[in-house]
């Protein structure tokens, strides 16, 4: 296993730096599969440079505030509601509820999750144009996404809409 | 996750998901995706390491700003390296 050296660093800094500009290119991508999923996608274009974005963080790891009624991560049924967070909380009023992955790490730092810090990090350096005024935590262990699809998902679209979002980073646990 | 993205993307916010189940990512679909080598619970990174973050984000949004149509999951050369 190799260690990190600073050649090796280099080395990855430059193997990423090739998959990058690669993947603007418009023949298949040596590191890209394209699939045909059981549901039709949709589809909606930058609306404006990253820079100008408003980015707003999705998460079904079961993130929440802390004074936010957990998840109910014991129903068989799961539970396909969401909680809304606000841009400006301190990340250290998150927490996780999930048993289907470790959570140890997300309580050690939410980022690993959860990137507010980083995504607001970005914000002031101009890579994106502001951190969005809410971000929306969902728990992912829900066996029938009939709720989920039906209602919940579009609720939380609704409101991340509602709040001039204009793109959105997804995480799952 | 993909349920999710699909939703928001289908109310006009471009989405890009970062995921450590391709399989599952390909299965449910996704508008966009890259695939990093971590453990699940771990998407973005270590706890504690803000620069592999980071780097894990900037490669989500490079996706998100390059990727022209639905349903690629791009895979990322981040390797999972704790022992």
């Amino acid at each position: 296993m190799q260690t990190a050296t600073p050649d090796v660093v280099a080395q990855r800094a430059e193997k990423f730096a090739r998959w990058v500009s690669n993947v603007s290119r418009p023949e298949p991508l040596g590191h890209s599969f394209v699939h045909t999923p059981a549901r039709p996608l949709h589809w909606t274009p930058l609306r404006r440079r990253l820079s100008a974005c408003t980015v707003a963080l999705v998460s079904t790891a079961g993130v929440h505030l802390r004074s936010q009624e957990p998840f109910a991560v014991y129903a068989h049924e799961g539970d396909w509601s969401f909680r809304l967070i606000p841009g400006n909380v301190d990340t250290r009023d998150l927490t996780v509820t999930h048993t289907h992955y470790d959570t140890q790490d997300a309580g050690r730092d939410i980022n690993v999750v959860f990137p507010l810090d980083r995504l607001r990090e970005l914000a002031a350096e101009g890579v994106i144009g502001r951190v969005a005024p809410l971000h929306v935590g969902f728990m992912g262990f829900i066996p029938d996404p009939k709720e989920l699809v039906g209602e919940t998902a579009p609720a939380a679209a609704a409101e991340l809409a509602a709040h001039g979002v204009d793109a959105v980073l997804l995480t799952a646990g | 996750m993909g349920l999710v993205a699909n939703a928001i993307e289908a109310a006009g916010m471009s989405t890009v998901v970062i995921t450590v189940r391709p399989e599952v990512t390909q299965e449910v679909g996704a508008p966009r995706a890259i695939f990093v080598r971590f453990p699940l619970g771990n998407p973005v990174g270590e706890p504690g390491r803000p620069d592999q973050q980071r780097t894990i984000l900037l490669a989500a949004f490079q996706a998100l700003q390059e990727l022209r149509a639905p349903g690629q999951i791009v895979e990322t050369e981040f390797r999972w390296r704790r022992m």
